[in-house]
């Protein structure tokens, strides 16, 4: 539906008849226009909070080759992100949003450039180091969830407690804080085939906060959800930056996700758009 | 890092998938060493058993018989153009003929020498003179050869050979084989010579393992060391009235009148059969008859001359020879007389003086002959060989490769048997000896030699086993001592070199296996690395998976080996006992070659080889695994 002139009677007809009930199709205007609203008052509201600044990304440049093509994912992005807020970055595929997500997270090294995470300059850290760093500081959530199948969903939880080398019963009490706050405490027992899409999202978030990391990176968690979902996932992490302080960034095509955000950060081509 | 229990925790998940091919590689990986294993287990089996039983009989001794190959030298091609030799042997030739000249007038016989021929002739391709075959055995070359050698031959002594090494005793064991005649069982009490119409034994045909086995092959009067272990029963030498022996088992079971077990035969029925030849063979008497080579060649004249005045009965124009033999009785060994003598009286003078003339220059003798009882005081092993070969006969043939199979007369029992049951013509020297390792040997005995450790035996073996052009050849004697360390050394080679390729194929199979469940996880491994993993993390949880991998693998291969050996030794076991108690003479007659064993070394290293390798099929997978940036695994959904 475009949003840069009014609809006309018809094409709200049109766009009634794409959905098997009405009612579904009401509910999505009802959606879009929440957003649109929201989305106005959220590029009022855009200025950075005076919490200390977490990331801080200066000219950070990242080119890779596919086959014989150089390509420019960064060209020299500098970015702050400050403590306790709620980060969207947008922009079209092949802009570098995720590149930059994964190259704060120090999965990714940029080609030139400073990332000062925490106040560690993660580019100067060693291999272990930077697992460690992960380990502790950064929850990474992904589209596809990535749990272990085979795992219940309290072992999918314990994962990255494992690698910190925590004892089980010190896992246990962790585990069991963040489910309640994801809402799974009910879940802990079941396989990852028992539960939807969107309770897996919801393990993949808890397994994120295990460590109780400062910095969770999303790398579009609603891309592989329904609206409901994605809508609950994007409440949910707005809850846990509330109840844990937990700086957030987020990789989404998802307006929706970008309006409610704190601040949108948008790239266009490897550059701040 | 992570902790033991959470890296066998997320180890495990990945064995829970793709298990169609992790099935696969362990039915193929354990396939191999199941294999592998059950060959370990029936072959450590079978060496525990040979051990168990080899100490049955002979026992667990270091025995190395040692042939002289001296003679070889003096055979006739390589005597034939020795200038010394051929001068003699003329020369000898010369006086022969002119003292037969003498005689003969003496005698008032004729005497032509064109019937004693010059045994030399004229070489041309040598130019020279050299020894005529065809007068290879005349008595004057014979005589040349015996002086030549007893001038230029260095008396033979086993010490030269032996003494630098750690030898416990020298043992004795001469063959009974009278030089002039012929000595053969009578089976059934009678002359086979007469009841075959046949002379000559030497040139029997074996139509099958079992006639060869049931023959008589050889006899000797060998050391207690090695005739006692077989003896079974008491025997007085100096009351006696027969000669002891210890005959072949396969003999004893013929002789006894047992017919062949069907090849149906149950193992209880087998070993029956052993119980009751072993109780029958005791009452055994066997006699033997000697006769020397005038005596059996008078009886080949006495049978061809009967055989043809038969043929000839219906004949009016025949005419019987002017003397005519008697056949002697089958039963009796004894002389050919003659039945009637149609010679004038000056023929027989005749007859007499060149006879007279025989004598003096030839090696003729009086017809002797001698019946000789012996009583059966035990029984050498027999290989129990059937005419269609299988697994039992091979191991049979293993059991008995060295086991003493011809007759034997205990040392200390011959030398006090009265002298009337050894006659001379029969044993020769050894009739009258006291002590028989002081008897001179002939060319067709061995040196037996006693080592004090198995290590100076193999070592003496190594440095005089030859086949070729050598001056001794030595060969493990009496047990299987030496025989079982040279299978268990072959066998150990074998398996080094059969689990080596059986690990090379594994480590291929389990690379393959391995890699591309690693590769599968590589995605995994990228999210575990952005959630905290180490790389080292990465390594131990897939060093935990191939261990627990590697852990299936050694369980179905210890099922499979396992079981193949049990059924390997369930079906084999009752088939091979029978065939093993014949071939040691084992005296418990309940025991039971085991074809399984578990003190084999390599029991320990299979499990061992198996994880290695899995570590070592894992390893560059997982090195370039880890070495991945996990961004590049992560954006290939």
């Amino acid at each position: 539906m475009a949003h840069h002139r009014r609809a006309s009677e018809d094409d709200i007809a049109q766009y009634i008849a794409l959905f098997d009930r009405p009612v579904d199709a009401v509910l999505a205007i009802k959606e879009y226009l929440e957003t649109q609203r929201s989305s106005a008052k959220h590029h009022q509201q855009s200025p950075a909070p005076d919490t200390p600044v977490i990331v801080s990304a200066r000219d950070l440049r990242r080119g890779y080759k596919v086959g014989k093509t150089q390509v420019d994912a960064l060209r020299g992005v500098s970015i702050e992100i400050h403590q306790g807020e709620f980060v969207a970055l947008t922009g079209p595929s092949g802009s570098g949003k995720s590149t930059l997500l994964q190259s704060i997270g120090g999965l990714d090294k940029p080609s030139s450039g400073t990332i000062l995470v925490d106040g560690t300059d993660i580019a100067k850290l060693s291999d272990n180091k930077l697992s460690t760093f992960r380990n502790s500081t950064i929850g990474f959530v992904f589209q596809f969830f990535y749990l272990q199948p085979f795992l219940t969903v309290r072992q999918n939880i314990e994962v990255p407690g494992m690698f910190a080398g925590n004892t089980r019963s010190d896992r246990r009490l962790s585990v069991e804080q963040v489910a309640a706050s994801v809402g799974l405490s009910e879940r802990l027992e079941h396989m990852p085939s028992e539960l939807s899409g969107g309770q897996m999202q919801r393990v993949a978030i808890a397994r994120a906060l295990l460590n109780q990391p400062k910095i969770i990176l999303a790398d579009e968690p609603t891309g592989n959800l329904d609206s409901a979902n994605s809508r609950n996932i994007i409440e949910l992490f707005d809850k846990i930056r509330q109840e844990f302080g937990t700086t957030i960034a987020i990789v989404t095509h998802d307006r929706a996700i970008a309006n409610r955000a704190d601040r949108e950060i948008s790239l266009l081509d490897g550059k701040l758009a | 890092m992570i902790r033991p229990l959470d890296t066998m925790t997320l180890a495990i998940t990945k064995l829970r998938t793709r298990r169609v091919r992790l099935a696969f590689t362990i039915l193929i990986s354990g396939l191999l060493f199941g294999l592998l294993l059950a060959i370990i287990l029936i072959s450590s089996g079978i060496l525990r058993s040979l051990d168990s039983f080899g100490e049955e009989g002979v026992g667990e001794k270091y025995i190395v018989a040692t042939s002289s190959n001296a003679s070889q030298d003096y055979e006739f091609f390589n005597i034939e153009s020795n200038n010394t030799i051929v001068a003699r042997a003329e020369q000898l030739h010369g006086e022969r003929i002119a003292a037969k000249k003498l005689e003969a007038t003496r005698l008032g016989i004729e005497f032509n020498p064109a019937d004693d021929p010059v045994p030399t002739v004229f070489d041309k391709d040598m130019g020279k003179k050299i020894i005529n075959y065809d007068f290879a055995e005349s008595p004057s070359v014979v005589q040349a050869i015996q002086e030549y050698r007893a001038a230029n031959e260095t008396p033979f002594s086993i010490d030269s050979y032996t003494q630098k090494y750690g030898v416990k005793r020298q043992l004795t064991e001469l063959n009974v084989q009278p030089e002039l005649g012929t000595l053969v069982p009578m089976t059934n009490g009678k002359e086979d010579a007469i009841v075959n119409t046949q002379a000559s034994h030497s040139s029997q045909q074996f139509q099958s393992a079992e006639a060869y086995n049931s023959s008589f092959n050889s006899l000797t009067v060998a050391d207690d060391v090695l005739s006692m272990p077989y003896a079974t029963k008491q025997f007085d030498p100096k009351e006696a009235s027969a000669i002891p022996v210890v005959i072949g088992y396969a003999y004893a079971e013929k002789s006894l009148g047992f017919k062949k077990l069907p090849t149906t035969a149950s193992p209880s029925e087998k070993i029956e059969r052993i119980r009751q030849v072993r109780a029958k063979s005791a009452t055994m008497q066997i006699d033997f008859c000697y006769r020397n080579d005038e005596s059996l060649a008078l009886l080949n004249q006495a049978m061809a001359q009967q055989e043809e005045i038969e043929k000839n009965k219906d004949d009016k124009n025949y005419r019987t020879p002017s003397v005519v033999y008697k056949m002697p009785a089958e039963n009796t060994c004894g002389p050919v007389e003659i039945a009637s003598d149609a010679r004038t009286a000056d023929e027989r003078t005749l007859a007499q003086k060149n006879e007279e003339f025989a004598k003096t220059f030839d090696s003729a003798q009086d017809p002797v002959q001698h019946k000789l009882k012996f009583e059966v005081v035990g029984l050498t092993p027999s290989p129990s060989l059937s005419d269609t070969w299988s697994l039992a006969d091979g191991l049979s043939l293993l059991l008995s490769a060295a086991a003493i199979t011809h007759w034997q007369i205990p040392a200390s029992y011959f030398v006090q048997l009265p002298d009337e049951l050894k006659p001379v013509a029969v044993f020769g020297a050894a009739a009258t000896a006291t002590d028989i390792s002081k008897v001179p040997k002939t060319a067709s005995d061995a040196y037996i030699t006693e080592f004090a450790s198995l290590a100076s035996a193999k070592t003496y073996l190594n440095a005089n086993s030859c086949f070729g052009n050598c001056e001794v050849s030595a060969s493990p004697y009496g047990t299987n001592t030496l025989i079982m360390d040279d299978v268990r050394s072959t066998l150990e080679t074998m398996l080094l070199w059969v689990t080596g390729i059986i690990s090379f194929i594994a480590i291929i199979i389990l690379g393959s296996m391995i890699g591309r469940t690693i590769s599968d996880g590589r995605k995994e491994t990228a999210v575990f690395r952005a959630i905290g993993a180490k790389r080292i993390d990465i390594v131990a949880i897939y060093s935990c998976y191939t261990i627990l991998l590697s852990l299936r693998i050694i369980i179905f291969v210890a099922l499979l080996g396992i079981g193949l050996a049990f059924m390997a030794n369930y079906w084999l076991s009752p088939s091979v006992t029978p065939q093993a108690l014949t071939a040691f003479s084992a005296q418990d007659l309940s025991k039971q070659f085991v074809l399984i064993g578990f003190d084999s070394p390599y029991l320990l290293y299979i499990p061992l080889i198996i994880v290695g390798i899995s570590l070592i099929a894992m390893l560059p997978p997982l090195l370039m695994s880890i070495r991945r940036n996990p961004i590049n695994d992560m954006r290939q959904e």
